[in-house]
């Protein structure tokens, strides 16, 4: 651990650095020139007049953002003797799961690349190239046969592999005792008890105002709502990032939700974001993955089945098939535990000149991957702003679950979390459904591991995903995972098989988000 | 120009110049009571020890290592004092760090595997011309089946494990704004409290007098008026003042409505300054 001083001065030269290279720095260096004329500004005290002068004209907030961002999204700086992989995770044994794991995905795409006979990535024709073009608003017609395709993963065989997770220096005996868990994940990180989960959701409070329950139509406006909807349209107008994360702790009114989504995540669309997003199709354009293949695969498989989402199948094809060819994508992979697979030119294994990235954003997608994106859908409808927020979202949140790593709100602990706390406050139905071989791990995994994207109503998929933006954390997942089977434990209880048991909590599209995270963590008698 | 900020990423900060001490450290011996082989239950206590070059007594700078599921650490140093030289006899022990937490929980994860650095500056003790160091390791939970330290560095003094070389003003955050003082345009209370003393010893003197002579409407409320417009007060308080002064040939307000007697608290109002401060009426 670097001691206080060390740390804040590693800290600060750090973002300094990422910001350096930004279009802020070059639009504030701008702004300041430019300022030079004005008459306010002397010469005897420019310094000062400066700082003033991008005070007020609203640039100062802007940076504020900026490193309010890079705070949010890059891990503290570590301990300059650490190597490079121990920022992205501290314990050995995690990073050669990882590494086998991520073994075992490249095999089983190079199998089947070599079954199919199809190459990883081809230079399309002219003619298909102007097909493609024509037809870009309108991808989901195109039919093309995907049945010899296969997802290269589903969640559940990920979840396989946390179960076997063993740290090799903790005494895994065989003898049932107080060291082994008696869920399925085995690794003893440390999560969060119902005391400490109130202390950090303390927003969460039964004292407090929420969308999802104070906006309810028996409660009057004037109580919350209106008062909440002003407080939202002034944080937008002073365009505070800060402010806005706090505020959408108690939910974002949902005329709001889109602005103030973009302020957390720093997101201005700028004229060199819509060129970006521009090139990337471009890129789509000109060059066929076999991972696009996979993405129409998943589609068609999970979003297009939706009922909610299906009418968004053209945008989740615009988004992804961009987001695979993303390599500004790549530099997440500094604090993610995992590491882009590297693919060699045709006849050149092995020589590192001949390397790249495949797919060039370095991640693969499994089964249930576009559901990431579908919300989002109802938010925002242009393609560019669309695939900026999704991406932010990815590299601040989504890429921690389905990844292995000790991070507080990496799937592993947010597995243990939610078996933890299922067994402290529900421990006859944990010991129940354990009797009768339904560890209940293995039906809220799936939802975990999506975010509850499919799962929920959207409106309350939105409230949710507000929470994980406020907290800029994904603990909440864990804790809302574990209510639902309180909330259901009396059906639970009767039932004497894992069908069964996954019949009772097969449809959550009824269920309302909010009531039940607050009657969980502060109206439970313990 | 500022010069060109360096890449401060991992370990790029230590520059070549800094060495660690040389020394020998020996492997751990773990302390038992009973025998260690056939003894159950796990030790949860080792010592390192390292020696230094007899020769070159250190002036220790920092520690830095990398945890191995150790919970607490204990740092010993013997020093070399000139009132030793010449003796033969065992040197002191002292005690420098004592029970630095490394793993906040023991039975599980957190800190496990973290790097570490200890400054001298942290330290109990002076530690110049240190000759051996011990390191006393603890590990309370009987969950792991061993703890240690790796990677064990010693730096001397002069020469700092971290430098970065960007302008040092960037180290330093800036000071916390005070918030702005919203009663800038409100005039001292203790200054209106004297004056609203001298106005109301006046309204005293008058009531006092009360003499035969007509003074007409020339009342009190009008010597009010004069008075808020004698100190320069906002004119929104003068409009509160008027319309007795009918012979208003003096009248510098020179409105027609009635005159009204500010009482201290209405006049706190208007300022939005707690009445209370009004001591003297």
């Amino acid at each position: 651990m670097l001691e206080q001083d060390t740390g804040l001065s590693l800290a600060i030269a750090q973002i300094v650095q990422r910001l350096k290279g930004s279009s802020l720095h070059s639009q504030l260096e701008r702004q300041a020139r430019g300022s030079l004329h004005k008459p306010e500004i002397k010469l005897e005290s420019l310094k000062e007049d400066i700082k003033d002068f991008l005070k007020t004209s609203g640039w100062e907030k802007r940076l504020q953002n900026a490193v309010y961002s890079e705070l949010n999204v890059f891990p503290s700086p570590c301990h300059p003797a650490a190597p490079p992989e121990h920022m992205k995770e501290p314990l050995v044994y995690m990073r050669k799961a990882q590494g086998s794991w991520e073994k075992r995905i490249l095999k089983s795409l190079n199998s089947m690349c070599t079954e199919l006979s199809i190459p990883l990535a081809r230079k399309r024709p002219i003619g298909e190239q102007k097909e493609l073009f024509n037809k870009w608003n309108e991808m989901g017609t195109d039919e093309p046969d995907l049945s010899l395709f296969r997802p290269v993963y589903a969640p559940k065989d990920f979840l396989e592999v946390l179960m076997n997770l063993r740290n090799p220096n903790y005494e895994n005996g065989d003898q049932p005792s107080f060291r082994n868990h008696l869920g399925l994940i085995q690794v003893p990180l440390k999560v969060k008890d119902i005391p400490e989960l109130k202390d950090y959701f303390s927003e969460l409070g039964l004292n407090t105002g929420q969308l999802g329950i104070d906006d309810s139509t028996q409660v009057p406006p004037e109580l919350f709502e209106n008062e909440h909807v002003r407080v939202g349209q002034t944080v937008l107008t002073e365009q505070d990032s800060a402010a806005a994360q706090q505020y959408v702790r108690q939910g974002c009114p949902t005329a709001l939700r889109a602005e103030l989504w973009a302020l957390i995540l720093n997101i201005s669309n700028q004229p060199e974001d819509i060129l970006y997003y521009e090139q990337l199709k471009s890129n789509v354009i000109q060059h066929d993955l076999l991972v696009d293949s996979l993405i129409y695969k998943d589609v068609k498989l999970t979003a297009s089945n939706d009922d909610y989402y299906f009418v968004f199948e053209d945008y989740l094809y615009q988004v992804l098939l961009c987001f695979s060819r993303d390599t500004s994508v790549l530099e997440h992979f500094s604090y993610n535990s995992a590491t882009p697979p590297k693919s060699y030119i045709r006849g050149k294994l092995g020589m590192e000149e001949y390397a790249v990235f495949y797919p060039p954003n370095g991640v693969i997608p499994f089964h249930g991957f576009s559901m990431y994106v579908a919300p989002l859908c109802f938010l925002y409808h242009e393609p560019s702003k669309l695939y900026q927020i999704f991406r932010e979202m990815y590299v601040r949140f989504f890429f921690r679950l389905h990844s292995i790593s000790s991070h507080p709100s990496g799937i592993v602990s947010l597995c243990l979390l939610f078996e933890t706390l299922l067994q402290t406050h529900l421990p006859q139905l944990f010991y129940h459904l354990r009797e009768i071989g339904a560890q209940p791990l293995r039906i809220s995994f799936k939802w975990m591991v999506r975010a509850f994207s499919g799962y929920l109503a959207t409106d309350q998929l939105l409230l949710l995903w507000d929470r994980i933006l406020g907290y800029n954390s994904l603990e909440i997942l864990a804790v809302l995972a574990a209510a639902v089977f309180a909330f259901r434990a009396v059906n639970l209880m009767e039932v004497t098989s894992l069908a069964a048991a996954e019949a009772v909590l097969a449809d959550l599209s009824t269920l309302k988000v909010m009531p039940l995270l607050q009657i969980f963590l502060f109206a439970t008698v313990t | 120009m500022e010069p060109p900020a360096p890449n401060p990423g991992h370990g790029a900060g230590r520059p070549m110049a800094t060495r660690p001490a040389p020394c020998t450290v020996r492997s751990p011996v773990v302390l038992q009571v009973g025998d260690v082989k056939t003894d159950l239950a796990r030790p949860g206590v080792a010592v390192i020890d390292v020696a230094l070059p007899p020769a070159q007594p250190l002036d220790l700078q920092e520690i830095v290592f990398k945890n191995s599921y150790t919970a607490f650490l204990t740092v010993r140093v013997q020093r070399r004092r000139p009132c030793d030289v010449g003796r033969a006899s065992a040197r002191k022990w002292v005690t420098c760090l004592w029970n630095h937490c490394l793993m906040p929980s023991p039975h599980t994860e957190a800190g496990s595997q973290d790097y570490f650095s200890l400054f001298r500056h942290q330290l109990l003790c002076d530690v110049d011309q240190v000759t051996a160091v011990r390191l006393i390791l603890r590990q309370p939970s009987p969950v792991w089946l061993h703890f240690t330290l790796e990677e064990l560095r010693l730096y001397p003094r002069g020469q700092q494990s971290l430098q970065t070389d960007f302008p040092s003003w960037l180290s330093h955050l800036a000071p916390q704004q005070q918030p702005e003082n919203l009663h800038g345009g409100v005039p001292d209370p203790e200054k209106v409290s004297t004056e609203v003393q001298q106005l109301w010893v006046l309204t005293e003197m008058i009531r006092a007098n009360q003499t035969a002579a007509r003074i007409g409407r020339f009342d009190v409320s009008f010597q009010l008026a004069l008075f808020i417009a004698h100190r320069g007060w906002p004119p929104a308080l003068g409009l509160l003042c008027g319309p007795a002064c009918t012979e208003g040939a003096g009248c510098i307000l020179g409105t027609a409505a009635s005159a009204v007697i500010l009482s201290c608290s209405q006049l706190a109002m208007l300022y939005e300054m707690p009445s209370n401060c009004w001591e003297s009426s």
